[in-house]
Parts: C-alpha cells; sequence; structure tokens
C-alpha cells in the first residue's frame, strides 16, 4: 500500500468550505483503496484542523490519482494560501502493520515524527522493535501501522508515521498514555532528558472521529 | 496499595569526569534539581559511590527522584520539553563534568501488575 498524508490547518473562515470540498473531491479520487479527509477532534498537539489520508495499491496508482480531475481539485485546496495555513505531508509505503482488520473502529489517531538525533540503522531499529510491541501492551490499539516516509514536508522532515486505530478516544487518552510500555520504556526515544533520545520534540499528535477502518487493510478487502 | 508502592521513580545515574564528582554533584544541585523539583519531583536520595569523593578519580552519582504517579511522570515531562533551562542543562552545562549519564524510569516489582492493568 502507499499512502499518502496530509494534517492541514485551516483558517476558521474558510473552515466549513474547505472540509466540504476536500471531502467531496476525496470521494471521486479514483482507484484509492481506503479514503479518509475529516475534522481533527479537540486535544490533538501541531494536529491542525483535517486530516486526509487516503490509501493506494501502489505509487503509480497514487500519482495517477493525483494527475485525475479529483486530484486536481485537492492539490488547489491545499495550495490555497488563503485558506490553508499549516501542511504537514508525507508519502509512504506501509511499513509494519496489523490488528484486527475487521474489529469495529472509532478512532484514527497519526503522529509524525522527525528522527534526527544520531540516526544511526541501529538506533532507528531499536526504536522500530520498542515501538512495535505497544500494540501488544497497550490492548485499546485495534490496527497499526508503522512507516517511514518516503516523502515529506513541512514544519519537520517528517521520518516516521505511527498510526492507530481505537474504538474511541478512551482508548488512546488511557491505556495508551498511561500503560508503562509508553511512559516507561518508548518514551526513551523521544524525552531529550534522556541520553539516548532519537525523536526531535516537535511532532504530530492528531486524532478524527472515522467510522470505516484504514489501517492494515490489503487492496483485497 | 500504599501510595509508595504506586510512585514512579526516575533515577539519573551520572558517572563524573575524574575528579569532578563534588563539582558535578553541586551543579546538579544548583542548575537542575530546582526545576525539577518545580515540576513535581521529589529528590528522595543522592548517593554517591565510592562513598568519598575522589580528587583523582571517577564517582558515580545516582539521583533518586519519586513521583506519585503516570500523570505526574507526563506532567513533568511536558514541562521539561518546553523549558530551554532543562536542554542548556543537559545538552552544555552537565557534558563539561558528566563522563557517561542514564536515566531510568522505574516501578516498584509490586506494582508492576497494577501498572500494566490499563
Amino acid at each position: 500500500m502507499y499512502n499518502l498524508l496530509k494534517v492541514l490547518g485551516v483558517t476558521e473562515e474558510q473552515r466549513e468550505r474547505f472540509g466540504a470540498t476536500l471531502g467531496e473531491a476525496t470521494r471521486r479520487l479514483p482507484s484509492a483503496i481506503t479514503r479518509l479527509a475529516a475534522p481533527t477532534l479537540p486535544g490533538t498537539y501541531n494536529g491542525g484542523d483535517f486530516i486526509w489520508r487516503v490509501s493506494f495499491a501502489d505509487r503509480a496508482a497514487a500519482e495517477a490519482a493525483l494527475a485525475s480531475e479529483a486530484g486536481a481539485a485537492i492539490r488547489a485546496l491545499v495550495g490555497d494560501a488563503q485558506a490553508v495555513r499549516s501542511c504537514e505531508d508525507a508519502a509512504f509505503e506501509t511499513g509494519w502493520s496489523g490488528g484486527a482488520a475487521d474489529a469495529r473502529t472509532g478512532l484514527y489517531r497519526v503522529a509524525m515524527f522527525c528522527a534526527n538525533r544520531n540516526p544511526t540503522p541501529e538506533r532507528l531499529a531499536a526504536f522500530a522493535r520498542d515501538t512495535l510491541i505497544m500494540p501488544d501492551h497497550a490492548r485499546t490499539i485495534l490496527r497499526w501501522e508503522l512507516s517511514q516516509a518516503a516523502t515529506a514536508s513541512g514544519a519537520m522532515p517528517w521520518t516516521h508515521l505511527w498510526e492507530q486505530e481505537y474504538a474511541d478516544r478512551t482508548g488512546l487518552e488511557g491505556t495508551y498514555m498511561i500503560h508503562p510500555v509508553h511512559w516507561a520504556h518508548v518514551e526513551r526515544w523521544f524525552d531529550t532528558e534522556y541520553p539516548d533520545y532519537l525523536v526531535a520534540p516537535q511532532l504530530v499528535h492528531t486524532f478524527c472521529a472515522i467510522d470505516q477502518a484504514i489501517l492494515n487493510q490489503g487492496p483485497e478487502q | 496499595m500504599s501510595v509508595e508502592q504506586n510512585a514512579i521513580y526516575v533515577i539519573d545515574e551520572l558517572v563524573a569526569r575524574p575528579g569532578q564528582g563534588k563539582a558535578l554533584h553541586d551543579a546538579y544541585m544548583q542548575r537542575y534539581a530546582p526545576g525539577a523539583r518545580e515540576r513535581g519531583m521529589v529528590l528522595a536520595h543522592r548517593l554517591v559511590e565510592p562513598a568519598m569523593w575522589l580528587p583523582e578519580g571517577v564517582n558515580r552519582l545516582l539521583f533518586i527522584w519519586t513521583q506519585p504517579d503516570v500523570g505526574a511522570v507526563w506532567g513533568a515531562k511536558q514541562r521539561a520539553r518546553l523549558d530551554p533551562d532543562v536542554d542548556r542543562w543537559w545538552q552544555e552545562e552537565a557534558p563539561a563534568l558528566v563522563e557517561t549519564r542514564q536515566r531510568y524510569t522505574l516501578a516498584e516489582a509490586e506494582a508492576l501488575g497494577e501498572l500494566d492493568n490499563v
């Protein structure tokens, strides 16, 4: 799967029109396997006002979709400097993924990271290993994907996308945050007071309501 | 379960550069500890190994902090992340006195079952 992700900050006066246009154009995007264009919920961090995420079988399909009439409408909308005040952007092949494909969903969350402090292959591998055990312990994670950006832009040159789905936001703000696998283990890569921290403090943590699973969905589904 | 059993511990293990053990201890207490206390951390122990300052050798220092619960841990982390003085201490001031260091986040063994059950 090849995924396109944008976390968009939009001026308040343009938000309603922007959301409607983005949703309509996204529905018309050809060949997309999953589609998400939704307003973010309160409580994000650098989380923008809209999350846009679409998945394709491969990069060629994604590029063809962006070249379509609907893709051109989305590009024009996102490029409207009068409406869009921030755009955190990444394109990426799905990396690791897991979770029950058909479990009832309710919340999508994505974190965009820039692992730029001494990012040796060994340290990046250890970071991935530690992150990948989180769903085994924070059991409210229904589905997840951990991927590395092929291209990225925005406030930081994003390197990693850590995405999860939950039944509801208590799964994210409760179990995910208070389980020790997070604050006592994986946090060593994020907490700048740890000598081995890897990830820049500036990150994106954003989430939105969804009613259809979008992670760990193969092209055949 | 008692409050003590639920407490979260943060340990800074600092190996001082040769002859710098006392200077490192004093700098940590003057430049780092006050801010950590403001972030809600309680300094329970300051342990020195060996149990004497070595003017010509290497001292290992253990600063053992406690926090009452997970919410306090996140709160202190978030405040530290936004505080340039914390970054200045670890990145600019401490390296002159520190050979190596580690940080650990720990809990009592008896508390692990409860911490996992969330």
